[in-house]
């Protein structure tokens, strides 16, 4: 029994395992279909991946190139860039040193102006002294001059004297020889003797005198000659003289001239663009009338167009309304015509009642005879006739109703067709108001665009300032910038008038008359240039006081800004900070029990300072300026900490306060 | 013996309030337009803080008592209602031609019988709301600069006030300090023209608009 059992038991692990095997075969297989897949699919990735790194390596190289060609480009650059620079910078030096070179020069052409009008002054003065120097030599020469003509004329009147003793003596010579010709007497030895000594005398004294007359005369036709000479260079020292003044007067008045000149020229420029070319200040005012007339008008016939307009709209208004009238009577004329018509159909369907009651009626009498006849009533006679009276007299009611319903019928359909034509009346009506409404509407329109041009024209010239003068006044204060202006300006031109008036007359009086009447009346005075100069003066001042309030505003800006960083300083740093003179800056604590205390500094030319404590209330400052100062050598960790040990005994003292409390 | 009052409102503006209020915009918008156009140096101005804005006031003693001399008398005017127009005027001073007109009409919208029923409607505006509104045209003015064309020569300028059309306006007696003045205006052919905003008080309306001379290279 057991051996089969366990026979079958084997089979069925056995087929068990087989079935097991095969399950796993058969699992093995798709996995390893799976797996193979899989690596397929890696192969294929890997291929992919391949390509890809590849592509990547080829991009690699060609981005590899690329750097490398940008980086030769950006070395070419940079070179072209350093070079452009160096070239930039050598020009740049160049042209410094050309503009340095430039300046020197100008510095030099400067210097050498400077000179030459210094050499020119000397030149000047040099001249003028000579000059001087040379009227003086004049001045010796003539007064030498003057004492040679008086000694030409002592000799002249000696040489007289003494040419009349000449002649008296040979009178006397002759006489004697007359005498001794004539006279037997035999003269003595001594006496001839004597008088020939005494006319070799004579004769000697009168070669002496001759001698002298002769180079007397031969100094004084020298002196003739050079006084004629001494002459010529007064005359000439004069001219040049007046010349030299003249000129210089004039080099400064030709100065001042041109440029009042220039100036006057400006002004009247100025003056031409303000009274026009050709205009004068009468014809100015009559183009202002004119133009304000033309004002005038164009406001009549702005005020006409307003009148049309309104007229036009007081038409347009009573259009509106006529057609609003006509529109009502024609909803009226609307509503009566459908009570009229629904009157008529119930008059119709009054008519057809009553049509149809009579055909009952007749119907009933009709069948009331019937009866008669085929019952032969002959008791009922009188009661059947008196029912037959009554129904014809009914009968006769209904004709003689429906009759008056068909006369007013009749009536009803008359009035309905005149009702109509009255409507066909009012509907033209209504369309001619209606064409009429649409073209007015269009005038209207039209009128509104050229009333809006004609509103839009006069805002614009009520823009650029025209207004109705007849009813509104234009004020302003009388002294006013513009006004100031103008007074400056005539004031200037007034003076630049009386400047070149008495230029004018001073050239002509030049013309006309010698320099020493000009000099004496009008004395030629810089006028331009002293103007120019309180010009001058008068912006320097200007731009001086602008200055001044700049540095004010300045000076606010600084001392609000310093507070506010002493502010922010105390807040942040707990420290309040005091710039005192020569340079000390003193500290003070927040947290310090009393305000007198404080750290000092002070630093002396040599940037070396000093640091004082002078709060002595709190204990340990000396171990801390020892710790920080004297070891570390740190002043701001000792402003730290004094600052946290200060705190720390402010809030011990406040919570002993509190304790004791 | 104490008795209790009712605060008054200031909701409604009177017309001495709202002169106060046209006065001080004008006194501003003058400071502002003679900064903005160049007329006077930058550095004659200071900042103060007005509307919400920072306004620049001009230091220039002289300019300051002209225009503390002009808006007094405006103000007097403006109270017994004789003024319709303040217009300021920017004239070249070499060429002596206007180059811009600023112009502020002014209505007195109390006592004009027309608008008086449509103000009746309005409710009557805050301090806050006017403000704003003066606040606008500020800002436009400031920012007229942009359109308006340069001015590169030296200038002047004038404030003239028009009077209103009524027969008090037309009789009033003005002092010595005032005179009929030129209405300094701009030539018809160069004039272009921007409106700006406007503001209203409930008592005055002030609108305001600038004119100015276009050159012949800008056409």
């Amino acid at each position: 029994m057991d051996s089969p059992s366990k026979s079958l038991k084997r089979n069925h692990n056995q087929d068990d395992l087989s079935r097991s095997l095969k399950q796993r075969t058969y699992e093995t297989s798709i996995s390893k279909s799976q797996y193979e897949r899989k690596l397929l699919a890696f192969e294929t990735t890997k291929r992919e991946f391949e390509i890809t790194m590849r592509e990547k390596n080829l991009q690699h190289g060609k981005l590899v190139k690329d750097i490398s060609y940008y980086k030769d480009k950006a070395e070419t650059a940079h070179k072209e860039k350093d070079a452009a620079l160096a070239l930039a910078n050598q020009n740049k030096t160049e042209n410094d040193k050309t503009q340095s070179q430039h300046r020197y020069t100008l510095g030099q052409l400067k210097e050498e102006n400077i000179q030459l009008k210094m050499d020119l002054d000397s030149l000047q003065s040099q001249y003028t002294r000579q000059i001087h120097s040379k009227d003086s030599v004049i001045s010796s020469i003539e007064h030498r001059c003057a004492s040679l003509e008086e000694d030409l004329h002592s000799a002249i009147e000696t040489s007289n004297l003494r040419q009349s003793l000449l002649e008296n003596t040979r009178r006397s010579l002759d006489t004697l020889e007359q005498d001794k010709s004539s006279s037997n007497i035999d003269s003595s030895h001594a006496y001839t003797s004597f008088m020939r000594d005494e006319l070799s005398k004579q004769s000697s004294i009168n070669k002496h005198l001759e001698s002298q007359n002769k180079s007397l005369n031969r100094d004084l036709n020298g002196l003739k000659e050079k006084s004629a000479k001494f002459d010529v260079l007064r005359e000439e020292k004069l001219a040049l003289s007046s010349k030299l003044k003249m000129l210089d007067r004039v080099s400064t008045q030709l100065s001042s001239v041109e440029l009042e000149r220039d100036s006057l020229l400006k002004e009247k420029e100025g003056w031409q663009d303000v009274l026009q070319p050709g205009e004068s200040p009468a014809t100015v005012t009559t183009l202002i009338a004119q133009l304000r007339l033309e004002n005038a008008t164009l406001r009549e016939s702005v005020g006409s167009t307003n009148a049309d307009k309104s007229g036009h709209s007081t038409e347009l208004a009573q259009l509106l309304d006529q057609i609003d009238s006509l529109r009502k009577a024609e909803a009226q004329l609307q509503i009566n015509v459908e009570k009229l018509t629904t009157s008529t159909t119930s008059q119709y369907r009054l008519l057809e009642l009553s049509q149809q009651e009579v055909s009952s009626l007749k119907k009933q009498l009709d069948t009331i005879l019937s009866e008669e006849e085929t019952l032969n009533a002959h008791k009922l006679d009188t009661l059947h006739h008196d029912r037959m009276v009554g129904l014809e007299g009914l009968l006769q009611q209904h004709k003689s109703e429906n009759e008056k319903l068909a006369r007013e019928m009749f009536n009803l359909s008359k009035s309905t067709t005149t009702d109509t034509s009255n409507e066909k009346a009012f509907q033209l009506k209504i369309d001619h108001a209606e064409q009429t409404i649409v073209s007015l509407k269009a005038e209207a329109q039209e009128e509104i665009n050229k009333l809006a041009e004609q509103v839009a024209h006069l805002e614009h010239k009520v823009g650029r300032g025209e207004f109705n003068c007849k009813n509104i006044r234009v004020l302003e204060m009388r002294d006013n910038p513009i006004s100031q202006d103008y007074a400056i300006r005539s004031e200037t031109l007034s003076a630049l008038r009386e400047e070149n008036r008495m230029l004018l007359e001073e050239k002509e009086g030049r013309e006309e008359n010698a320099m020493q009447s000009v000099q004496s009346t009008h004395p030629s005075l810089p006028l331009q240039t002293t103007l120019n100069h309180t010009k001058e003066i008068k912006t320097l001042e200007q731009q001086l006081s602008d200055k001044d309030k700049r540095m004010l505003r300045l000076k606010g800006i600084f001392s609000d800004k310093a507070a506010e960083f002493r502010e922010a300083i105390y807040s942040l740093l707990g420290y309040r900070v005091q710039f005192l003179p020569n340079g000390r800056v003193r500290l003070n604590s927040a947290y310090a029990a009393s305000e007198s205390g404080g750290i000092l500094f002070q630093s002396n030319e040599d940037d070396q300072g000093t640091m004082k404590v002078e709060d002595g209330g709190l204990d340990g400052v000396e171990d801390l300026l020892r710790f920080w100062v004297n070891e570390r050598e740190s002043i701001p960790c000792f402003m730290a900490n004094l600052c946290l040990e200060l705190w720390d005994a402010n809030e011990r003292n406040e919570r002993g306060r509190l304790a004791v409390r | 013996m104490a008795t209790a009052q009712a605060a008054p409102t200031r909701s409604t503006i009177n017309l001495k309030g709202s002169t106060k209020i046209v006065t001080e915009f004008f006194s501003y918008a003058v400071n502002s337009i003679l900064f903005q156009r160049a007329v006077y140096p930058p550095e004659d101005f200071s900042m103060v803080k007005k509307y919400g804005l920072n306004m620049l006031v001009t230091n220039d003693d002289g300019l300051k008592t002209y225009i503390s001399k002009v808006i007094s008398q405006l103000s007097e005017w403006l109270l017994g209602n004789q003024v319709s127009k303040l217009v300021l005027a920017i004239v070249s001073k070499e060429s002596r031609e206007t180059l811009e007109r600023w112009q502020f009409d002014i209505q007195n919208t109390a006592s004009d019988e027309s608008s008086q029923n449509s103000e009746k409607q309005n409710k009557p505006k805050t301090e806050k709301e006017i403000h704003s509104e003066i606040q606008a045209i500020i800002r436009q003015i400031t920012a007229s600069v942009t359109f308006l064309p340069m001015i590169d020569e030296p200038c002047a300028f004038n404030i003239l006030i028009y009077t209103s059309d009524t027969e008090e306006a037309k009789t009033m007696q003005v002092s010595d300090s005032w005179v009929d003045a030129d209405p300094h205006l701009i030539q018809s052919d160069k004039t272009e023209q921007v409106r700006l905003r406007s503001f209203d008080t409930s008592v005055h309306k002030v609108e305001a608009l600038v004119a100015y001379r276009v050159g012949e290279e800008e056409e």
